[in-house]
């Protein structure tokens, strides 16, 4: 079973995050899973990481729609911050839209962090995917 | 000398002698003269018997010396005409007949002299030629040929012209009669028939232009003018004139034709035209031009400048732009002008003005044209309104589909996804837990279609119905409908609008849109203060402005200005907060073409300004 050392889950919708745990617990051994409801509070606690010089999360579970922070909000000011680390980056969302796969895309040419785009409701072997290639 | 002369006593007779006769001897002195001789030199009452004609005339030519020389020595010389000025200093012309005088032994004693005043000869000798010079002259440059008819003698006789112009053959005779065939069958040969025979019968002259068909076929134009000649009262013939005038007449027709198409093409331009001088006063006003002015007859305008048409301030504009354009010789093409009638309505005008420059490269006026274009910037405006209707309705549809769309997708998603769970789960308190979230979920997605249902209403009732009411009424009734929440929140509503206040609102719309921005201001009221609702009116242009103001939270507009009124956003992490309140609120107000815009300062306070149209 792949092992990951820490998971963020940004996403203001309990379902899905309940979704991701179940199906992240089940295909690969997570030491941490956090949670935030909007991007502010993952941002705020990713700045706070940088600062400590703690362990950043591997692997960053994001949603678009979102109160206060919404997700393209939380990836303009997180390409900013000084991480080296290349951060693994899944845009969860129920949009279809060309437009943002589009601004998914851009991001992806901005940034050396990777960045997924993937359209809900997210399966098991999306996942499987995800977390083998970044299997510590 | 004299008194030796055989004829002294004869001076009597030859005194009285009718033709101008004098004696010179042959010391070129006067010896004796007739009284004609001394009337027609002036020298009556004078002593000239025994004066030389030297003296008597000053100078005299060489030849008149010669000549008398030439009778001294017996020879008879011809007649000369010489020119002598009278008193009064006119010409006058005589003939000189001078012959040798003998005395009664044969000997030549000197030379008898007789003039005759020819000056009338003279002058008409003159005069003809002058005048067949002319005829002749005028005759080959202006075609003009001429005829007489001699009735005596039945005798046509024409000038070489006429032949030219009827082009016959040189061995063809014209008569009177024959010439009147070349008419033109119809009206011309009728009209010459009956012009000779009114001539002839009532001494009527006759000036016609008419057409004839040539010896060779041609058709020409001709000016034909001739009268009838009377001798002591009775006719004796006729003479006239015939001018070929084709050329002038093609070119007169070709001018005209040329002048009808010109004016046919200007009268019928849907467009205004018309041509000034340099004193910018018309020379010319098309159809369109004198309709737009109120003009019924083109005379009416020809000769006013602007300031008779229009008020002063226009008419200075147009003057100096018509000065500026003849000035520089540029023309000003397609330039917009507005002006205001009367009646308040505003007519659009595309106009262009271009230097009319004569030969000699001065301008000699100006070519006006202009374009009534209001219509078309009538149309323009609406197109541009309707343009941003569509685009605004579009985006909205955009933005309303893509919500929908998102919204159903991820309560679908989730459906799924928890399907997928349960169907592979055996565990019973994860199955139950399982139930639980869809169920939650199927209560979100039927609240969702709900309220996507009510935007809809809003947005599809085309015909809402509009009421005027009265404002602190309504605003009474929402109080007493959140009185609960009001109390709870410690908050304090102040109305600074007065009770004569009456806005035109769908009455539902409006309970709607102040239950939410209250409710509003409560729920993002600060922890710690009490809230203070104020409201208060206004009125900008056609609309009666609303303003809300709270003391709460506040917001930063830079970051969420343009997501404050969108769909399902929320700002500040409230768990009761569905993003839709305001999202309702603002299309209500826009369905009854009005508008909402906020103002916010964190920690401070927000204003909601809510526009309700008065008009429609």
């Amino acid at each position: 079973m792949t092992k990951i050392n820490s998971i963020f889950i940004v996403d203001d919708d309990t379902i899905t995050i309940y979704g991701i745990k179940k199906i992240l617990t089940s295909v690969a051994t997570c030491k941490d899973i956090f949670e935030f409801k909007n991007g502010q509070m993952a941002l705020d606690r990713i700045k706070e990481m940088v600062i400590e010089k703690s362990e950043l999360p591997d692997l960053i579970f994001l949603d678009i729609n979102m109160p206060i922070m919404d997700g393209w909000e939380f990836m303009e000011e997180f390409i900013k911050l000084p991480i080296n680390k290349k951060v693994n980056i899944n845009i969860v969302t129920s949009s279809i839209d060309q437009f943002d796969m589009d601004k998914a895309e851009n991001f992806k040419s901005l940034t050396h962090h990777t960045v997924i785009y993937n359209s809900k409701p997210i399966r098991r072997a999306d996942i499987e995917k995800i977390t083998a290639a970044i299997s510590v | 000398m004299i008194m030796n002369t055989p004829i002294v006593s004869n001076q009597f007779l030859i005194k009285q002698l009718p033709k101008a006769t004098a004696f010179i001897n042959k010391e070129f002195k006067v010896v004796l003269a007739s009284d004609k001789w001394a009337e027609d030199f002036g020298f009556q009452g004078k002593d000239y018997i025994g004066k030389s004609i030297y003296e008597l005339f000053g100078s005299t030519s060489k030849k008149w010396s010669n000549n008398l020389l030439a009778c001294f020595d017996g020879k008879f010389p011809e007649s000369e005409i010489e020119v002598y000025p009278d008193n009064s200093s006119k010409e006058r012309w005589f003939e000189w007949t001078n012959i040798p005088w003998y005395d009664e032994q044969e000997n030549i004693i000197g030379a008898i002299v007789q003039t005759e005043d020819v000056t009338d000869r003279v002058k008409n000798e003159l005069r003809v030629e002058k005048l067949e010079f002319l005829q002749k002259e005028t005759g080959e440059h202006g075609k003009i040929g001429n005829w007489e008819y001699q009735k005596s003698k039945d005798k046509f006789t024409c000038c070489e012209m006429i032949r030219r112009i009827f082009e016959v053959d040189d061995d063809f005779e014209i008569n009177i009669d024959n010439s009147v065939n070349f008419y033109k069958t119809g009206y011309s040969r009728n009209t010459i028939s009956m012009a000779i025979y009114s001539a002839n019968q009532k001494k009527t002259p006759w000036n016609e232009k008419l057409q004839i068909v040539t010896a060779k076929g041609n058709e020409k134009w001709v000016n034909v003018s001739g009268k009838p000649l009377y001798k002591n009262g009775e006719y004796v013939g006729l003479i006239g004139i015939v001018q070929d005038i084709t050329d002038f007449v093609q070119k007169e027709q070709k001018t005209k034709d040329n002048e009808h198409l010109l004016k046919t093409l200007i009268n019928n331009l849907p467009l205004q035209i018309y041509i000034k001088d340099t004193q910018s006063k018309k020379l010319l006003a098309n159809k369109s031009e004198l309709q737009f002015l109120g003009i019924e007859n083109e005379c009416d305008i020809i000769g006013k400048d602007d300031f008779d048409l229009y008020d002063r301030a226009t008419a200075q504009k147009f003057r100096e732009e018509d000065i500026e354009v003849m000035i520089s010789q540029i023309p000003m093409l397609n330039k917009e002008l507005t002006r205001t009638n009367p009646d308040g309505s505003v007519i659009t005008f595309l106009t262009s003005k271009i230097p009319l420059i004569g030969e000699n490269g001065e301008v000699t006026g100006l070519v006006g044209i202009s374009m009534d274009i209001s219509e078309q910037k009538q149309k323009q405006k609406e197109l541009k309104s309707l343009i941003s209707v569509t685009s605004s309705q579009n985006k909205k549809l955009i933005n309303f589909a893509h919500i929908v769309s998102h919204n159903l997708r991820s309560h679908s998603a989730n459906f799924a996804m928890l399907l997928d769970f349960l169907g592979n789960e055996e565990d019973e308190n994860e199955r139950t837990k399982i139930m639980e979230m869809l169920m939650d979920s199927s209560k979100h997605l039927m609240e969702t279609l709900h309220n996507l249902n009510d935007i809809v209403a809003i947005n599809t009732e085309s015909n809402i119905i509009k009421k005027e009411v009265n404002f602190n009424k309504k605003l009474n009734a929402v109080l007493k409908q959140v009185n609960n929440q009001l109390n709870k929140a410690k908050a304090t509503v102040i109305s600074e609008v007065s009770d004569d206040v009456y806005i035109n609102v769908v009455p539902d719309y409006l309970k709607n849109i102040l239950t939410n921005i209250i409710t509003n201001a409560l729920k993002y009221k600060k922890p710690d203060v009490d809230p203070i609702i104020k409201l208060s009116v206004n009125y900008v242009q056609n609309y009666t402005v609303i303003s809300i103001e709270d003391n709460g939270l506040g917001l930063d507009l830079k970051k969420y200005g343009t997501k404050l009124f969108g769909m399902y956003k929320t700002f500040h992490g409230n768990s009761d907060a569905k993003g839709l309140g305001l999202y309702i609120t603002k299309n209500q107000i826009e369905a009854m073409h009005g508008k909402i815009s906020a103002t916010s300062q964190v920690g401070v306070g927000s204003t909601f300004n809510l526009y309700f149209n008065d008009k429609n």
